[in-house]
């Protein structure tokens, strides 16, 4: 990506460009060579993964029997997540509200046989009926059905065993609809994969979040490696890439050492608490406070998000980095596609494009702005409100819909910063010069995400009094 | 120009804005292979709306379909459609 873009100097390349080495690519392809990958990749795997053994015996068969990758992914996840994932916290305080005997198959034949059916049935209809609102507007249909779920659990007189079922139900949901909105919108085309490998899909084995990486079955097409050699290129950068996030995963362990054990600098949440106790910490160490806070998120989401690409490499996938850069973006919008690209991924193809193709058509810039704000916004709210609806089974269905009156504001300035950024005009790059785009532009971007961050750990009006003080100084 | 050539040059020129001049295939991946961003995905989709009248809103939208020149041709009947060629991210 961005050849021209790479950082300073050019060609120095502190892991070398190995897939470009025919004699590499060439010993890869071999026995020998596949296995010396293997090992390399399984020793990286086992200082920085969680189920290394299965995960490597996986990509191991899917490196020597290619044509089976698929089948092989499917299997793999469903063994790595106990034959779908349950959200075993959430389970418990449903247990914990009201006390029910409940077994392993009990779960089996009321929670995860029925969502695997309710899966299964939307991909038939969205594979069935491609011009119905199930195939053309998938995520609207889900929403309609979560919606539904969420009434039915809040406010329908269930107990004991029954309630435990319906929030069940409902969290199993909220963990795979990302996924299932995927599967259904590649389902409603003609190329769509076939059920079982739309399973392979759902939290596949390389590891995942509630954001599908890479993405869904349509993408995987894309990327599959499709020759020995396309396979050799593709596990030589997977290797690459967790040498690269071993390394990252060293300095981060330094970093944290220097920064809070040496220089004792706090954590953002304890310069807010202080502020608003009215001790507030020294100014020099709130500064410092953010962007360290910052830069120790972009290593730790570069390290699991490398570790995930990396395995998925290895599998065949040859997919693009969850973190890319980020420190060398020169605008809001660049630093938020370089920082978790697969989550902005997603609300691009759910919400971003949609709106797009439907809204404002006449007006360019309200077009790309009103997009912008439902994709970063609104999507991005409703995205994190779906994690935590199991949170209402604590409290009222309001006060968790309440509870992200503060999320929501942050999203609201982040999306104005996203979309003031992508209707400005843009500048060819090389036209400002070096320092002011390799330095104070970046610089800029960071500040910008850092005095947003504090929008995201407090309520808008200590907030603002906080920058106050930060920028006052007093 | 020819309409091939004319989508070739407006990705061409997208690449260029980005300090991105090397070379592109008719087949490659460009949006999936990161050489450019959905921002720019945008600026195709108007391109293809105000030059041949695309109506994305009535046949779709995926950024796949719009990943290389040949699936751009494809979009717009000029060329039959084609997979195109994914890269990958340095490192």
């Amino acid at each position: 990506m961005l050849p021209a873009v790479s950082s300073w100097p050019k060609n120095f390349r502190l892991i070398p460009r190995l897939e470009n080495d025919p004699r590499v690519i060439a010993f890869v392809q071999t026995v020998p060579g596949k296995l010396a990958l293997l090992a390399v990749f399984g020793l990286a795997l086992s200082i920085l993964g969680s189920a290394w053994q299965l995960k490597l015996a996986l990509i191991t068969c899917i490196t020597f029997v290619p044509q089976a990758r698929r089948l092989l992914v499917t299997i793999g996840t469903l063994l790595l997540t106990d034959f779908f994932w349950f959200n075993r916290g959430a389970l418990a305080l449903a247990a914990g509200r009201s006390p029910a005997g409940f077994s392993r198959a009990s779960e089996f034949f009321w929670i995860i046989l029925p969502f695997v059916f309710l899966c299964a049935g939307l991909m038939w209809l969205s594979a069935t009926y491609k011009n119905s609102l199930v195939g053309r507007r998938p995520l609207l249909v889900l929403m309609g059905i979560g919606s539904a779920l969420l009434l039915v659990a809040c406010y329908a007189p269930l107990f004991g065993f029954a309630r435990f079922a319906v929030w069940a139900f409902l969290d199993t949901f909220c963990l795979y609809v990302w996924y299932l909105a995927y599967s259904m919108s590649d389902c409603a085309t003609p190329q769509g994969d076939r059920l079982l490998s739309q399973a392979g899909t759902f939290h596949p084995f390389w590891g995942s979040t509630s954001v599908p990486i890479p993405k869904g079955a349509r993408h995987w097409r894309t990327i599959e490696a499709r020759s020995p050699e396309d396979l050799a290129v593709t596990m030589v950068k997977g290797v690459k890439l967790i040498a690269w996030c071993l390394l990252l995963s060293r300095v981060q362990g330094y970093y944290v050492l220097l920064v809070h054990q040496k220089l004792a600098i706090p954590a953002p949440s304890q310069c807010i608490q202080a502020f608003q106790a009215g001790q507030p910490l020294g100014w020099a160490r709130n500064w410092l406070s953010w962007p360290d806070d910052l830069l120790q998120q972009l290593m730790e989401i570069s390290i699991w998000g490398h570790t995930f690409i990396a395995t998925c490499r290895m599998a065949g996938f040859r997919a693009l980095r969850n973190t890319y850069a980020p420190l060398s973006s020169r605008t809001i919008a660049e630093y938020w596609n370089r920082y978790y690209f697969y989550f902005k991924e997603l609300l691009v193809d759910m919400f971003f494009y949609p709106t797009f193709i439907r809204c404002f058509k006449r007006y360019p810039k309200l077009r790309i702005a009103f997009a912008t704000f439902v994709a970063a916004s609104l999507g991005n709210t409703l995205f994190h409100l779906t994690r935590t609806l199991h949170t209402a089974i604590s409290f009222s269905l309001l006060t968790t819909i309440l509870s992200f009156r503060n999320y929501f504001f942050y999203s609201v300035l982040l999306a104005l910063g996203i979309a003031l950024s992508q209707v400005r005009p843009r500048k060819p790059l090389g036209s400002r010069g070096w320092f002011r785009e390799r330095v104070v532009a970046p610089a800029c971007v960071l500040g910008f995400y850092c005095f947003l961050h504090v929008f995201e750990i407090t309520s808008p009006g200590p907030g603002l009094r906080y920058l106050l003080f930060l920028l006052k100084g007093k | 120009m020819n309409e091939p050539a004319e989508i070739r040059s407006f990705v061409a020129e997208l690449l260029r804005r980005k300090g991105d001049q090397a070379p592109f295939t008719d087949s490659e991946s460009l949006i999936l292979g990161g050489r450019l961003q959905s921002i720019d995905a945008v600026e195709i989709v108007v391109f293809l709306e105000n030059r041949f009248g695309l109506d994305f809103a009535a046949i779709g939208f995926d950024q796949t379909q719009i990943d290389s020149i040949d699936l751009i041709a494809a979009l717009t009947g000029k060329r039959p459609a084609a997979e195109s060629t994914a890269g990958l991210r340095s490192l």
